[in-house]
């Protein structure tokens, strides 16, 4: 299984390199970072992702670990709350995940393997533990010659955040829906939808949304990522594909589950779907 | 930009088509219309420039402009990212070198899922933004984002180079 994943990288990494060759005489600036979210064990302790210099200079690169994890704000919005000394309940794993090299040139076309190392504590209990791996890069200009003249720009030096997982022993996932309140106008669904994690990692799944008509048309259908660490309340705002004209009942459904396009299944934890529904009228 | 934009797909196409590869014997790569779903690509197409400015004048750059800096953000369909701008307040020649002040007003950035800068949503660059890059197959799966901002040399302002660091972050939430 470790064999098989290694090749499957190598020819991820291969795949990635030949693409960069021939990426490198077209694009300005830019690193490439994969995968998007990465995924340790206790078995192996060890994870790496490539970065990739697409672009026609060279780029300084460094990679920090921070703690952090994905929460909603009071407008059922997402943002990532990074901690920079998270207390110890907190399941962080920052402390103990080291990358290497941690700064690094990476020459325009070129790729840099980082490998991620785990020494976890002693006793560390069974679980998942959570940290972000910080990419930023920003590219080695020459010095510019100077003359009588006044000259301003400003240099955009980028810095990308993934998540990281780390397992260990048995994990699992569920989550509970606490609340699904949905609204209806002649254009658009809003929908709020509370979910709270169970098991001991985080539930990375999606939503899917869709609302019938009193006929039971179909008036649009929908499906986004989630991503549940603790706790969240989102709003889902979508417009309909037919405008609502009756005034109703309409049927709102909506199904949680394990479903994920962007991840590998092998990554994705699974749980049993979550399915609510609600009749409302228009707004 | 186009072109890039293609090649860049390819390259992603490429990732996804690599397990693919794996069960080949000929050796030869499978076209493959799969999305790929294991890169994230930020890339600043562009830096803000102010050019050469007159001393005593202050410049503004706007975001709709070709002077502004664009970066352009590639990833899995859909994917939602949150973009945060950390903003300088001066430029510089060099370290311990002379300072020229540089401001951000409350509609000196922008965003476009279709990258059409022309089209963009102006906000303020102080504020997080969090969308998702465009539910579409490569190399239209992106979104991308414009800052401008204003210069004000002083009348007695220094030759030189100014110049000064702007960061984008970009954090793939898994949402």
């Amino acid at each position: 299984m470790r064999a098989r994943s290694a090749l499957r990288f190598g020819i991820r990494a291969a795949a990635l390199a030949a693409a960069a060759a021939v990426l490198a005489p077209v694009i300005g600036d830019a690193v490439l970072v994969a995968p998007h979210a990465i995924f340790m064990n206790h078995r192996t302790r060890t994870g790496q992702m490539y970065l990739i210099n697409t672009g026609t200079l060279p780029e300084e690169v460094s990679v920090d670990l921070e703690y952090g994890y994905p929460a909603s704000d009071s407008e059922g919005g997402v943002y990532v709350r990074l901690v920079d000394h998270p207390d110890s309940s907190q399941p962080s794993a920052s402390s103990w995940i080291r990358a290497y090299p941690r700064r690094t040139v990476v020459a325009p076309g070129e790729r840099q393997l980082v490998r991620l190392l785990a020494e976890p504590p002693l006793g560390l209990p069974d679980g998942e533990y959570w940290s972000r791996v910080i990419v930023t890069s920003e590219q080695v200009r020459p010095a510019l010659a100077t003359d009588t003249s006044v000259r301003a720009g400003v240099n955009v030096q980028i810095r990308t955040i993934l998540s990281l997982q780390y397992r260990k022993g048995p994990v699992t996932t569920s989550v509970a829906m606490t609340e699904f309140r949905p609204e209806l106008t002649r254009d658009s669904l809003i929908a709020w939808v509370e979910l709270e994690r169970g098991g001991n990692a985080a539930y990375l799944g999606s939503v899917a949304l869709d609302v019938r008509d009193p006929q039971g048309r179909a008036l649009g259908n929908w499906t986004t990522p989630i991503a549940v660490y603790y706790h969240v309340r989102r709003r889902f705002a979508f417009a309909l594909d037919s405008a609502a004209t009756l005034s109703g009942p309409y049927a709102v459904r909506v199904r949680v589950s394990t479903d994920r396009e962007d991840l590998a299944a092998s990554d994705v934890l699974p749980a049993p779907p979550v399915v609510d529904s609600a009749v409302v009228q228009l707004h | 930009m186009r072109r890039a934009r293609l090649v860049l797909a390819g390259c992603l196409a490429a990732l996804v088509a690599a397990p693919a590869v794996r069960a080949q014997t000929t050796g030869t790569v499978p076209v493959t219309a799969t999305v790929d779903n294991t890169a994230l690509v930020v890339q600043p197409v562009s830096n803000l420039d102010f050019g050469t400015v007159t001393r005593g004048t202050p410049v503004t750059v706007n975001p709709r402009s070709a002077s502004a800096a664009y970066i352009d953000i590639q990833g899995a369909k859909n994917a939602q990212i949150v973009v945060t701008w950390t903003l300088p307040t001066t430029l510089s020649t060099g370290s311990g070198g002379v300072t020229m002040p540089i401001t951000f007003a409350n509609n000196s950035a922008c965003y476009n899922r279709n990258s059409n800068q022309a089209n963009c949503t102006r906000y303020n660059p102080v504020n997080s933004q969090t969308r998702r890059v465009r539910n579409q197959n490569p190399p239209n799966n992106n979104i991308g984002f414009w800052i401008g901002g204003t210069v004000s040399p002083s009348a007695t302002q220094k030759p030189g180079v100014y110049r000064g660091t702007i960061t984008l972050t970009a954090v793939y939430t898994g949402n």
